[in-house]
């Protein structure tokens, strides 16, 4: 199916009006294809977290929709994403994560990189025991850079490397969350969440911007944040969301909390906000932890969920929070967990050939028609 | 050591993914291509020293590459 054929005009109308997303955006490989095209190349995608690259002098392959890529933290720290191939050959250079001590090898004829993507040497180029070549110009055969942009420990690229400047392009969403200036910190192994679901990428997102599911599939977390509580973000083009007026989580019998992080203003003392990033992030800012949930998309009916909880004091990783830490990681994992009967569910029921997009609440729907209309705008771009 | 046990030598440590002794026993080769007045061998076994000096960090990285910048073998 090409994008003439596709009729989304129902989509875009008001909420009010509006018919969601057709099947095919659910069931269809062609569609899947032509999302990687229109959507996710010419925007800033999440790919991962800044912690997946540890230390200085790592590096750890990925293929994002099936582009191989190497996130890199050059040895000054420096986060760069690269296309994982080398220019000579298109070999793959790097399989798996690890350090790297001084340069990549390419493991076909040892083209040799820098990690901050300079081609060091090209070992026998110009013949055995010679180096060099007059037309072998090792400034113009360097890693191939893609656009990258480091946010709130998250990694995003630009695949196309045509979209605005992060900043420019994600102007209202910085402004929004910009009191969150503090430092990071991933504390323990448990803050780090990977949660395979049988279900487009679509459905992760639309999921997560709304809060008119939560009695139901969440009665636990609507015991204490109740659906009235909750209010709507709609930013057309660019994030959509949930926000709840309460957030005081009970994670230790003493009501001990997590640390603050300093500088937020009165809003977040007792709130908290879960803005979909388009397209492909669920973001949780609280006061004293924030998460990121990349939703990976694999295939037309197939997404890897990326979750990572930071806290904003590194004492967090200390023994002492050992306990309230497991129990606040245990506790977003039941949330997401009961998520995915849903969404995989949504899944299933895109392949009812009646059903016609669905027709969303004008009062609750409306940060998912938000998403739906960004979706359907982007791909008739 | 003998050419012919630096070359089993060479062989083992390639079998044992041994970087930081690929860069020595490499060198040590072109030491005696270099004793032999063997230029071409010389700068192929430098070569075979400083790529995998560059991949494990060893401390004979620039070493190894002035020398093959001597030879005008590299850049």
């Amino acid at each position: 199916m090409t994008v003439h054929q596709l009729d989304l005009s129902e989509v875009t109308k008001p909420v009010a009006e509006a018919r969601g997303l057709p099947n095919d955006f659910y069931t269809s490989p062609e569609i899947f294809e032509l999302e990687k095209q229109k959507v996710f190349f010419p925007n800033w995608a999440a790919i991962g977290f800044t912690s997946d690259v540890p230390t200085n002098g790592y590096a750890k392959p990925m293929t994002f929709l099936g582009q191989p890529l190497l996130l890199v933290r050059d040895h000054e720290g420096f986060v760069r994403v690269f296309q994982n191939v080398c220019r000579h050959r298109g070999m793959i250079l790097v399989a798996e994560a690890g350090p790297i001590r001084k340069a990549i090898r390419c493991p076909y004829h040892s083209w040799c990189y820098e990690l901050d993507g300079r081609l060091r040497t090209t070992p026998h180029v110009g013949g055995p025991g010679t180096n060099r070549h007059d037309l072998i110009k090792r400034e113009e055969l360097g890693l191939l850079e893609v656009r990258s942009h480091v946010w709130m420990g998250m990694v995003f690229v630009n695949l196309d490397g045509k979209a605005q400047q992060f900043e420019i392009h994600n102007a209202e969403l910085l402004a929004r969350y910009g009191e969150f200036t503090g430092d990071l910190h991933v504390c323990g192994p448990e803050s780090h969440m990977t949660i395979e679901v049988n279900a487009n990428w679509k459905l992760a997102i639309e999921n997560g911007a709304e809060a008119y599911h939560l009695p139901w599939v969440h009665p636990g977390l609507n015991s204490y944040s109740r659906l009235e509580d909750h209010y709507n973000i709609e930013v057309p083009g660019k994030f959509c969301g949930q926000g709840s007026t309460v957030y005081n989580p009970m994670l230790s019998e003493d009501g001990r909390q997590f640390p603050d992080f300093a500088g937020l203003g009165d809003k977040w003392s007792t709130g908290a906000e879960y803005p979909m990033y388009f397209p492909n992030v669920m973001i949780g800012f609280h006061r004293n932890q924030f998460w990121g949930f990349i939703v990976e998309p694999v295939a037309h009916d197939r997404s890897v969920e990326h979750v990572q909880i930071f806290y904003a004091d590194p004492e967090v990783s200390g023994e002492d929070w050992s306990e309230m830490r497991r129990v606040n990681a245990q506790n977003w994992r039941e949330i997401f967990d009961e998520d995915i009967f849903v969404v995989e569910g949504m899944q299933k029921g895109r392949s009812a050939s009646m059903f016609d997009g669905g027709k969303f609440s004008p009062a609750m729907d409306g940060p998912t028609h938000c998403f739906h209309d960004f979706v359907a705008t982007a791909v008739q771009a | 050591m003998t050419p012919e046990e630096l070359h089993s030598a060479i062989l083992a440590a390639h079998e044992a993914t041994d970087g930081a002794r690929l860069v020595e026993l490499y060198a040590a080769a072109a030491d005696l291509s270099e004793k032999q007045g063997d230029r071409d061998a010389t700068c192929f076994f430098l070569t075979q020293a400083y790529v995998f000096a560059l991949e494990t960090g060893h401390e004979r990285i620039e070493e190894l590459h002035l020398r093959l910048k001597d030879y005008g073998r590299d850049e």
